[in-house]
């Protein structure tokens, strides 16, 4: 953006953004909402945590969006038995012109776009060793810090079924995750296209959109797009407002008074712990996402609102009432919206 | 950024211009509004005045008051709840042109300064879309809904004093008379019904012209007396003695709002009838008065006892009391005024041949005269009737009726001019009550 003038800025992201779309549909059948998601959470600079069933194109995702941004990809099948070293890599003796010596030899980690593939079978131990590269883009192995190349990009997938010997992500872990998206089967005109597509001689293939050398450089220029991003200050209430009614009105850690949306009943309910202000968080930056992809450079309500369902669903945690009554927290979020509605001037 | 700051001044001016237009409209909403509330309150409280009561005119003016405060207060409040400032003009503005809060932000960009190389682009964008967002696009230039109720409200309060009683077509009037004589008329048969029942026990026909006073009356002045205030010198006509100041703002009111429309029907048929009741009971303590001081009339001053809220006659203005004699003046019209409250049937309380005068007078007084003739012949009525009792043998009530034996056994009082000016009586006397006088005078022949 520093030779760009700030509407070709704009331009350029949507532009952007617009081939990676094609470049993916090119691979992936249907899914359009899920794919414009994961996009949003890319230039957002977050993490994405895909859930769905086995054999629905989770992993073509992630690798397509790998191959069309030109980025460095690494996948990780997280299984039980897989050790934190295994993923950040370890210290291991190496043996230069006769001298024996410790040296770092990086993991799957250090790279562009990491597909942590069914990442609730791993233990919580190699669980955690994300947590630090997600939040800060660094690892620490044996007191040495080691910084990541940005963009750094997760994209793990969680197997709904088969939660036999799988362990849940902790919450610390899930609230690291930008979005949440579920990935449902494909309707009946998308799978009879998913059949004829890849049951033939002739995969698709993905052209990037950008050069592998400077792909890195314009994603990140992209990310700092979407940064400056203006958001008035009555959307930004809004948005605390949200994240805000999300809290159990009788949680020992929400705040007493102040709220500006009336508890809601089904919250008090069914809710045992609700977002974070990273789940805020995510709400602004996905809406500049949004409203970039609009045209505009400020934040309008419906782009929080738009963004609202995936940054927040992850983050609500239901108590068993919830689980015996079939709520989701889906349900939840989109009752909190509609309650908000009235904060709209 | 320079080009970004005379960009956001010219935004910040644009906002300005469209604040003050919209705050204007709300005022001059709030101000039609209310105006309106004012001007319907002010209908309703001149049809009521003119209608209603004297009690319903003053519970409704302090009503009205109280209206016209709430609705004040509730302008100012409008006025406060809308009233725009900058921010929420660009609210405004944003939401009317659908610029998707690009005003807001960038008037918040104004206000908190951030580094953002994206500002330049939201202005430009702001600006593309000038158009959207004129303060004539915004806020048109258009008769707003609230003018169209203040000009209906003006209507209606000039419309209101058309709802004035009409007077009633008056029997067989050949002279001008006002609204007041045949409300009179219509109240007689309520005036002489009770009195086949009620026992006689004063001289009704004591020198007074009872109804024709109460024709006089303001209805207010009537109220008065049935509150039982009194009349002050010092409050001007009309006003009860006990309502000063800001007590007597309706009844000055409604007594302003009678003169202005020419108005001087009374109110009520029932509440004239309440009044005449009273009027009866004063006079009775009045012949009582003078039968003891030997039916001489004082002459100079008769106050009205029974009616506590009645004005003394010297105190009543010349419009209110036009027939009547005023005190220590001679009259014209009663060449014998030492003979005033001897005559039974003298029409003019001060004149025995006061029922001619009363009719000679009508020339000359108009109205007045006509009125106080037609009433006198209630009062005469009274007296006959009396007599009759007197006549019958005496009871255990002969005791007490003392006083109105003495003035009913006094000598005819007709005069002859009484005799003379016959023809013009008869011009003034419906068919009906001619009869009536016919039978009274041959009684009196009777021994």
């Amino acid at each position: 953006m520093s030779d760009a003038t700030p509407q070709q800025a704009v331009r350029e992201f949507q532009d952007v953004f617009e081939q990676l779309r094609d470049r993916l549909h090119q691979a992936i059948v249907g899914h359009r909402d899920i794919l414009d998601q994961i996009l949003v959470a890319l230039f957002a600079g977050g993490h994405v945590l895909i859930e769905g069933v086995p054999g629905i194109g989770k992993t073509l995702i992630v690798r397509t969006l790998g191959e069309a941004l030109n980025l460095s990809f690494n996948r990780v099948q997280f299984t039980v038995d897989l050790m934190p070293a295994d993923i950040t890599g370890t210290r291991m003796v190496t043996e230069h012109d006769g001298q024996r010596d410790f040296s770092f030899v990086r993991g799957p980690l250090f790279t562009h776009v990491l597909l942590a593939d069914e990442i609730n079978r791993a233990t919580p131990k190699t669980q955690a060793a994300l947590l630090e590269a997600m939040a800060e883009l660094q690892v620490t192995v044996a007191g040495t810090t080691y910084r990541l190349t940005p963009p750094f990009f997760v994209l793990a997938t969680l197997n709904p079924i088969e939660m036999e010997g799988t362990y849940p992500l902790p919450e610390a872990q899930l609230d690291r995750f930008f979005f949440k998206v579920v990935l449902g089967y494909p309707e009946h005109a998308d799978m009879q296209r998913i059949l004829s597509s890849t049951t033939g001689l002739s995969v698709p293939a993905v052209s990037p959109v950008f050069d592998r050398e400077e792909a890195a450089e314009r994603v990140e220029v992209l990310r700092t797009v979407v940064r400056e991003v203006l958001v008035a200050p009555h959307l930004e209430e809004y948005a605390a407002a949200i994240v805000r009614a999300t809290l159990p009105a009788d949680s020992k850690f929400a705040p007493r008074g102040g709220a500006l949306l009336s508890a809601d009943e089904y919250i008090g309910r069914y809710v045992s712990f609700g977002s974070s202000p990273r789940g805020g968080q995510a709400l602004l930056l996905g809406a500049k996402v949004r409203a970039l992809l609009d045209g505009r450079v400020n934040v309008t309500y419906d782009d929080i609102d738009h963004v609202a369902v995936p940054a927040l669903n992850h983050r609500l945690v239901l108590n068993f009432a919830a689980v015996a009554d079939g709520i989701d927290p889906r349900t939840l979020i989109e009752r909190i919206l509609h309650a908000a509605r009235r904060l709209r001037h | 950024m320079p080009a970004v700051t005379l960009g956001l001044a010219e935004v910040t001016e644009r906002l300005r211009g469209l604040r003050r237009r919209l705050n204007t409209f709300v005022v001059l909403q709030a101000l039609c509004v209310s105006l309106s509330a004012a001007c319907l309150a002010c209908a309703l409280l001149v049809i009521l005045g003119l209608r209603a009561s004297a009690n319903t005119f003053r519970v409704a003016t302090w009503a009205g008051l109280l209206y016209g405060a709430a609705a004040l207060v509730g302008a100012v409040l409008f006025v406060r709840r809308r009233w725009l400032d900058e921010a929420e003009t660009a609210h405004v503005a944003d939401r009317r042109a659908q610029l998707t809060d690009r005003l807001t932000t960038l008037f918040d960009l104004g206000v908190r300064p951030r580094p953002s190389r994206l500002a330049p682009v939201l202005l430009a964008q702001t600006l593309a879309l000038g158009t959207r967002w004129q303060a004539q696009q915004i806020a048109p230039r258009r008769v707003p809904w609230s003018v169209l109720l203040l000009i209906a409200s003006i209507l209606t309060l000039g419309a209101a004093p058309l709802v004035a009683p009409e007077p009633p077509v008056e029997p067989q009037s050949t002279t001008g008379t006002s609204a007041v004589a045949p409300t009179h008329f219509q109240l007689v048969p309520e005036q002489v019904e009770p009195l086949g029942t009620r026992p006689l026990d004063g001289p009704h026909a004591a020198g007074t012209d009872d109804a024709g006073e109460l024709a006089h009356v303001p209805p207010s002045r009537a109220d008065g007396a049935a509150s039982g205030a009194e009349i002050s010198p010092d409050t001007p006509a009309g006003i009860p003695a006990g309502r000063t100041g800001l007590a007597a703002v309706p009844d000055r009111l409604q007594e302003a709002i009678r003169r202005t429309f020419h108005v001087q029907a009374v109110d009520q048929p029932r509440e004239l009838a309440a009044r005449v009741q009273q009027k009866d009971s004063g006079d009775r303590e009045e012949g009582e008065r003078m039968g003891s001081e030997g039916g001489r009339h004082e002459g100079s001053r008769k106050p009205h006892d029974g009616a506590p809220g009645s004005q003394p006659v010297d105190r009543l203005p010349p419009n209110v009391n036009g027939s009547r004699n005023q005190a220590g003046q001679p009259d014209p019209a009663n060449p014998h005024p030492d003979m005033d409250g001897v005559a039974p049937a003298a029409g003019e309380g001060s004149s025995p041949n006061g029922l001619m005068a009363s009719a000679q007078d009508g020339d000359a007084l108009g109205q007045e005269a006509t009125k106080t003739f037609k009433l006198t012949i209630t009062s005469f009525l009274r007296t006959v009737e009396q007599h009759e009792n007197q006549q019958r043998p005496a009871g255990p009530r002969s005791a007490t009726t003392g006083d109105a034996t003495r003035v009913a056994n006094a000598p005819p009082a007709l005069s002859d001019q009484q005799l003379r000016d016959d023809t013009l009586r008869k011009a003034e006397i419906p068919v009906e009550y001619e009869d009536i006088v016919r039978r009274v005078y041959s009684l009196r022949g009777e021994p």
